[in-house]
C-alpha cells in the first residue's frame, strides 16, 4: 500500500476491492458500487455548486475524476481493475440519472412537497427527457437480463460517457467486439422503444 | 450451448456487415432456417439498426436537460448543450438565436440576420453526409426562380451556403406556426374548414410551378399554418431544399437512410419511388397534394405510419408504385374505434363523417392519387378549383366514370390480350405454311407474346398514347389476323399435302368469323373442288390375313370376320368390341366379303 492511499481511506477501500477483484473475489465488485457512487455524487455536486450556471458538465470527465481520487493516478492495477472501476462507475452514473428523472416525474405527477404553480408545471412538461431516460433504463434491464455483456457496453458509452475505445478497454473486449455490441444494443433498444427519438 | 438470445445477436452481426440487400437475405436465409420467428425478430433489428440516427450516440448527461444532479436533497439544474452548431454562433450573417426544430435532414435554428436588414429567419443546417458541394450547386441553380417566387402563402427562401463545418445551410422567411395537420386537429376543423384551408396551400403550389418550381416534398410539417389576424394562413416552407438535397432513390440510399426517410415516404408520389430515372414533375406535388388531403380528412396517410413500419423497405416502394389505397369513406369505416376521436376531431357526428366522404369527396382525393400522373389534376389550381366546385356545391370534375370513361378503362385493362393478339397474328403470318407445326409454332409464340405483352405492359408509361395505339393495333390485329387466315387457307390448298382441303376450309371458317368476304368464297370453293384424304380415327387389332372387313360410312365401326368364322363388330375411336355373332363360314373367312350396313 503506497503512502498516498493510507492517508485517504475511501481510496485504500477501493484499491483494496480492486486488488479482492484481480484475485476473482465475486463479492468485491459488489462493494465498489456504493463508494462509487458515493464519489461520484459528490463530484457532482461541488462541480454544479461551485461553477456558474450553463457549465458543461460532462459524464466522462467525471467518471475519471472519480478514478483518480478513489484509485489513484498512478494506475497500480491491470486492465481487469480499472475495468472493474469503470463498470461501476457506470452502473452508479445510471442509477443518479434515473434517480433524478424518477423524481422529476414525482414532481411532475403532483407528489411534490411544495405547491407548484402553473409555470413551473409548464416547464417541466416540456421536457420530455426524463420518463425516456426512464423507459430506457427499463429497456436496458431487459436486454441485460438476456445479454449483460452487450448492456455493460451501453452502461459505459451512454451513461459514463465512454468513447467506444475506453468502452472496449474496460470491458476487456476487442474493439470490433465491442463495436458489435454497441451497433446490436442501438438496435435492440430502439426497437424496443418503439422506435422512438428523443433520448 | 447457444442460447436464443446469443443467436439472435450472432445473426444481427453477421447481416449487419452485409450491404447488398440481396446478399443479406440470402444469408438471412440460410441463417435463419426455418425459424420464421428468428427471421422476423433480426429484420425487425436491422431496421432499427438502419433508423436509429444517432440514438444514444450523446451520453445521457451530456444531453439538454437531461443531466440534473441533485446532491444533499437541493436541486440544481443546468441545462447543456451538445449542438455542433452552437446557440449563439454567427453563420454567414445569421447570429443563431435558437433551435426550433430537427429533422431527419437537419436542424432549424430561429437566427437574426443584421445586414442589410435585421429580422429574424429560419436557418436550415442539413446534416452531414451530403455532398455539400452538389447540394449547393443545386440550390444556386434554383436560385434566381425560387427569388422570383411571391405568394402569400409561400415562406420565401432568402439565401443559402457552406456554415464553417461544410454543412449546407438555407435561410427562410420565418413561419411561426404548426404544420397543418397539427392545427387542423388541435382547432376541431370540420371537414369543411379543411379543405378551406387546403385551397391556397394548392395555390401557392400552382404559383410555385409556374415559376418551374417543383416542391418534391410536400407534407404536413412543410405546411405550417400561422394566424394572421386571428385568421390562420397556410405556408408552405422548404421550396428548393429537397431538390437542392435530393439523392439518387437506390436500394443503397433507401436502406441506409430509412429512418430520416420515415414522414417523407408517405407522401413520395409513385413515381419519386421508382428507382429509374423517369422524370419527376409537377405532377408528383399533385399526387403529395392528395395524400395530404387525405390525412386532413381521414387521419391518417393512405399508406399509414405503422405499414411503413412493419413493411420491408422494398416492400414499401412497390405499395407506392402499385397498390391502390383505400378510398378515403373505406378508410374511415375500417377505422374501427378510433373512428369516434376522428369524427370530434372534425366536429362530426362518425355515421355523418363516413357519409360526407363517399362520393365526391372520395372522387376528388382518387383522382389525385392516381397511380397514373395522366389521370391525375392536371395542375395544383385544377385541384384547388375541384375542392373549391364542392365547396361551392358545384358538380366537381372529378365524376364518377362516364360511359367513355369505362371505356378507355376497359381499354388499358384488356390492353395486353390486344397487344397478344397482333403478336400472335405476326406469329401466323410466319407460320403461315398451314402446317400442324405452324400452329403448334404459333402456339408457342402466343405464350411468348403474352409474356412479352406483359414486360411491355409494365414498360408502357404514357398510358394515353398506349390506349390510342390499342385501339388502333386492336383493329390492326383483327385484319391481320383475316389475312393470315386465308393466306393459309390459300397455301394449304397447294400444298399437296393430306388434309389441304379440310384445313383450307377451318381457316376460311375462322376468316369468316372475323369478316365475310368474297375471297372468302372464292377460296372455299377452289378447296372443295380438291380431291383430300383426312386421318381418321385408328384401329387397332390384328389384321393378319386377308379376312373381310367393312366400315360404315363414317369409318366409326368396323365389321370383320375372323378365322373362326365370328364375325365381330367394333368401335374405332373407343377400340371396343361392341357385338359379335358367329357364322358357319369357320375357314372361309378369307374369302367372305363383308358389307356392313349403317345401322351395324
Amino acid at each position: 500500500m503506497t503512502a498516498a492511499a493510507s492517508m485517504l481511506k475511501p481510496m485504500s477501500e477501493v484499491t483494496h476491492i480492486l486488488d479482492a477483484v484481480e484475485r476473482g473475489d465475486p463479492h468485491a465488485a459488489e462493494e465498489l458500487l456504493p463508494l462509487v457512487y458515493a464519489e461520484l455524487r459528490k463530484l457532482a455536486a461541488q462541480r454544479l455548486a461551485g461553477e456558474q450556471p450553463g457549465q458543461t458538465l460532462q459524464a466522462t470527465a467525471l467518471v475519471h475524476e472519480a478514478y483518480v481520487r478513489l484509485v489513484g493516478g498512478e494506475q497500480p492495477h491491470g486492465w481487469n481493475g480499472r475495468g472493474h472501476f469503470f463498470a461501476a462507475a457506470a452502473e452508479a452514473m445510471r442509477r443518479i440519472l434515473v434517480e433524478t428523472a424518477r423524481r422529476k416525474g414525482r414532481v411532475r405527477h403532483g407528489g411534490g412537497r411544495t405547491r407548484i404553480d402553473l409555470d413551473q408545471v409548464a416547464a417541466v412538461d416540456d421536457d420530455g427527457g426524463a420518463d425516456d431516460l426512464l423507459v430506457l433504463d427499463e429497456a436496458l434491464g431487459r436486454l441485460e437480463a438476456d445479454q449483460p455483456e452487450v448492456a455493460a457496453v451501453v452502461k459505459l458509452r451512454y451513461f459514463a460517457g465512454m468513447t467506444a475505445r475506453q468502452a472496449a478497454e474496460a470491458l476487456g473486449l476487442s474493439r470490433r467486439t465491442a463495436d458489435r455490441h454497441w451497433a446490436f444494443a442501438r438496435a435492440w433498444l430502439f426497437d424496443a422503444l418503439g422506435g422512438a427519438a428523443g433520448v | 450451448m447457444i442460447t436464443p438470445a446469443e443467436r439472435l445477436k450472432a445473426v444481427f452481426d453477421q447481416a449487419a456487415e452485409i450491404a447488398p440487400p440481396a446478399d443479406r437475405a440470402a444469408f438471412l436465409d440460410e441463417a435463419c432456417g426455418g425459424s420464421a420467428d428468428l427471421r422476423a425478430r433480426v429484420e425487425a433489428l436491422l431496421r432499427a439498426h438502419a433508423e436509429a440516427g444517432s440514438f444514444l450516440e450523446h451520453p445521457a448527461a451530456d444531453q439538454a436537460g437531461t443531466a440534473t444532479f441533485e446532491p444533499n436533497g437541493g436541486a440544481v439544474e443546468t441545462a447543456l448543450h451538445s449542438s455542433p452548431e452552437p446557440v449563439g454562433a454567427m453563420i454567414g450573417p445569421y447570429k443563431l438565436l435558437q433551435q426550433i426544430g430537427e429533422g431527419g435532414m437537419g436542424t432549424v435554428f430561429m437566427a437574426e440576420q443584421t445586414e442589410p436588414v435585421k429580422r429574424k429567419v429560419a436557418l436550415k443546417v442539413i446534416k452531414a453526409g451530403m455532398d455539400t458541394r452538389q447540394v449547393i450547386a443545386r440550390f444556386e441553380a434554383e436560385r434566381q426562380a425560387l427569388a422570383m417566387m411571391d405568394h402569400v402563402n409561400i415562406a420565401r427562401v432568402i439565401d443559402g451556403g457552406t456554415t464553417q463545418n461544410g454543412r449546407p445551410y438555407f435561410v427562410m422567411e420565418l413561419v411561426h406556426g404548426v404544420p397543418i395537420t397539427k392545427y387542423c386537429n388541435d382547432n376541431h376543423l370540420t371537414p369543411r374548414q379543411r379543405l378551406e384551408l387546403l385551397v391556397p396551400v394548392c395555390q401557392a403550389i400552382q404559383h410555385a410551378h409556374q415559376k418551374g418550381i417543383i416542391h418534391r416534398d410536400i407534407k404536413p410539417s412543410n405546411v405550417m399554418v400561422t394566424l394572421y389576424d386571428g385568421k390562420p394562413v397556410p405556408k408552405v416552407i422548404d421550396f428548393g431544399i429537397a431538390k437542392a438535397t435530393e439523392q439518387k432513390l437506390t436500394e443503397r440510399t433507401l436502406f441506409t437512410q430509412y429512418g430520416t426517410m420515415i414522414g417523407t415516404l408517405e407522401y413520395m408520389s409513385p413515381e419519386q419511388a421508382e428507382m429509374s430515372a423517369l422524370g419527376v414533375d409537377t405532377r408528383s406535388d399533385i399526387y403529395s397534394l392528395g395524400v395530404l388531403l387525405y390525412e386532413l380528412l381521414t387521419g391518417s396517410t393512405p399508406l399509414t405510419h405503422k405499414r411503413i413500419k412493419e413493411a420491408a423497405y422494398g416492400e414499401i416502394l412497390r405499395i407506392i408504385k402499385e397498390e391502390e389505397p383505400p378510398k378515403p369513406s373505406t378508410r374511415l369505416s375500417d377505422s374501427g374505434e378510433a373512428l369516434t376521436s376522428i369524427s370530434a376531431q372534425r366536429h362530426m357526428e362518425s355515421a355523418k363523417l363516413s357519409k360526407l366522404m363517399r362520393g365526391e369527396l372520395d372522387w376528388i382525393v382518387m383522382k389525385a392519387l392516381d397511380k397514373d400522373r395522366n389521370r391525375r389534376y392536371e395542375s395544383a389550381s385544377a385541384f384547388a378549383a375541384d375542392v373549391q366546385r364542392y365547396l361551392n356545391d358545384e358538380p366537381v370534375q372529378a365524376v364518377p366514370p362516364s360511359p367513355g370513361y369505362r371505356l378507355r378503362k376497359f381499354a388499358r385493362r384488356n390492353k395486353r390480350a390486344l397487344t397478344t393478339a397482333t403478336l400472335l397474328a405476326v406469329a401466323l403470318l410466319v407460320g403461315i405454311l398451314g402446317t400442324t407445326s405452324g400452329m403448334i409454332r404459333a402456339t408457342r409464340a402466343e405464350a411468348e407474346a403474352v409474356n412479352e405483352a406483359a414486360q411491355k405492359d409494365d414498360a408502357l408509361k404514357d398510358k394515353e398514347i398506349a390506349l390510342s395505339t390499342a385501339r388502333q393495333s386492336a383493329g390492326d390485329a383483327r385484319d391481320q389476323l383475316f389475312l393470315a387466315l386465308l393466306n393459309q387457307a390459300r397455301s394449304g390448298r397447294f400444298s399437296r399435302q393430306m388434309g389441304q382441303r379440310m384445313e383450307s376450309l377451318v381457316a376460311l371458317e375462322k376468316a369468316a368469323r372475323i369478316r365475310p368476304d368474297q375471297r372468302l368464297a372464292d377460296e372455299a370453293m377452289a378447296a372443295l373442288a380438291l380431291p383430300d384424304i383426312r386421318r381418321g380415327p385408328t384401329l387397332i387389332g390384328n389384321f393378319s390375313g386377308t379376312n373381310g372387313y367393312d366400315f360404315d360410312g363414317e369409318y366409326q365401326t368396323c365389321a370383320r370376320i375372323d378365322d373362326q368364322g365370328i364375325i365381330r363388330i367394333r368401335s374405332v375411336p373407343e377400340n371396343e368390341e361392341i357385338r359379335h355373332f358367329p357364322t358357319k363360314l369357320k375357314g372361309l373367312a378369307s374369302d367372305v366379303r363383308l358389307d356392313l350396313s349403317p345401322d351395324g
